[in-house]
């Protein structure tokens, strides 16, 4: 077994001469020491047959369906947040507007005003903390996902 | 766009199972990576050569966060059934399905006792075919470093599998 100063040099470029990733020149010289050199080749040699194996080694598709359904998914996904969007922003302006009219209508007595601002202020209130709530719930619930 | 993408996402539901080693976590990466591709400006178009690696690095970020967020160690139902499917591809010759399955576990067993930086970089190169530039792309690193990260982390499974053959002659 023969072992030249030049091995200590070559080391992380076998690596590189194994995946074809040195220059011409570098390439040229690695091959000329791996005819020279036992040592070295026999690295050589076992890290070629690790890629082998290593690039053999059984590791299972995802299901076509699931794949499918991952990829369908994102147009309906675009859609339902679309039609979310629409529908939020619909009863968002219709309230802004209610509550402007509301106010702003002089028929209706100020009494009526305040008591109905805080009837459906109170109950919107109620409203946001139980989302609120649920949206905590759901994200930091771990059994969550198990089926019953 | 979405046949790009479906050939990419096989490779990177590959890679998220390496990874977390659950077909069930594997999926979900792979869901939200998926979304984020839609969805992202800054995305690379699927059909160029920049969108792998790209993929690739939001499918490993995505895993990385997963492990974070469940902390949980792999078990052994993963492998059963990844063995499973194994055997009953090769199946038509016993002898040489055995010994393609012992390889195939050692080999596994090998790249699950190497760190998760060494193996992530073994499996890109040796599995998935990714250049050393794409490499450096995908785990954030310069185009520099990734051969001799890679060498160390062979010299390693080698060294590991080595003592495997070595355990089990």
């Amino acid at each position: 077994m023969k072992n030249t100063r030049l091995c200590e040099h070559i080391g992380e470029q076998l690596s590189g001469f194994l995946d074809d990733e040195l220059s011409q020149q570098e390439n040229q010289r690695i091959s000329v020491h791996l005819s020279q050199c036992e040592s070295c080749t026999k690295t050589y040699e076992q890290l070629k047959q690790i890629q082998g194996a290593v690039s053999e080694t059984f590791y299972p598709n995802m299901e076509q369906q699931k794949m499918n359904a991952v990829l369908q998914d994102l147009t309906s996904r675009r859609m339902f947040d679309f039609a979310w969007f629409a529908i939020v922003s619909g009863v968002l302006i219709s309230i802004v507007f209610g509550v402007y009219h509301f106010w702003l209508d002089s028929n209706i007595p100020l009494y009526s005003k305040v008591v109905m601002s805080l009837i459906w202020g109170g109950g919107i209130g109620l409203f946001l903390t139980v989302l609120r709530q649920r949206l905590i719930i759901s994200k930091t619930d771990k059994y969550n996902k198990v089926d019953l | 766009m979405q046949d790009t993408l479906a050939k990419a996402t096989q490779g990177a539901f590959k890679l998220a199972l390496q990874m977390l080693g659950q077909l069930a976590d594997a999926e979900d990466v792979l869901q939200d990576a998926v979304s984020i591709a839609i969805a992202h400006r800054s995305a690379p178009k699927s059909n160029s050569a920049d969108f792998k690696p790209w993929f690739y690095r939001v499918v490993r970020n995505k895993s990385i966060d997963k492990l974070r967020e469940q902390k949980r160690h792999r078990n052994d139902e993963f492998d059963d059934q990844v063995d499973l499917e194994l055997d009953s591809n090769v199946a038509a010759d016993p002898e040489q399905a055995l010994q393609t399955t012992q390889l195939n576990l050692q080999v596994k067993s090998a790249l699950m006792l190497l760190p998760d930086q060494q193996r992530e970089i073994v499996l890109l190169k040796d599995y998935h075919q990714l250049s050393y530039l794409e490499i450096a792309e995908v785990l954030d690193i310069p185009k520099g470093t990734v051969m001799s990260a890679l060498h160390r982390a062979r010299l390693a499974l080698k060294t590991l599998l080595t003592q495997t053959v070595g355990d089990n002659p």
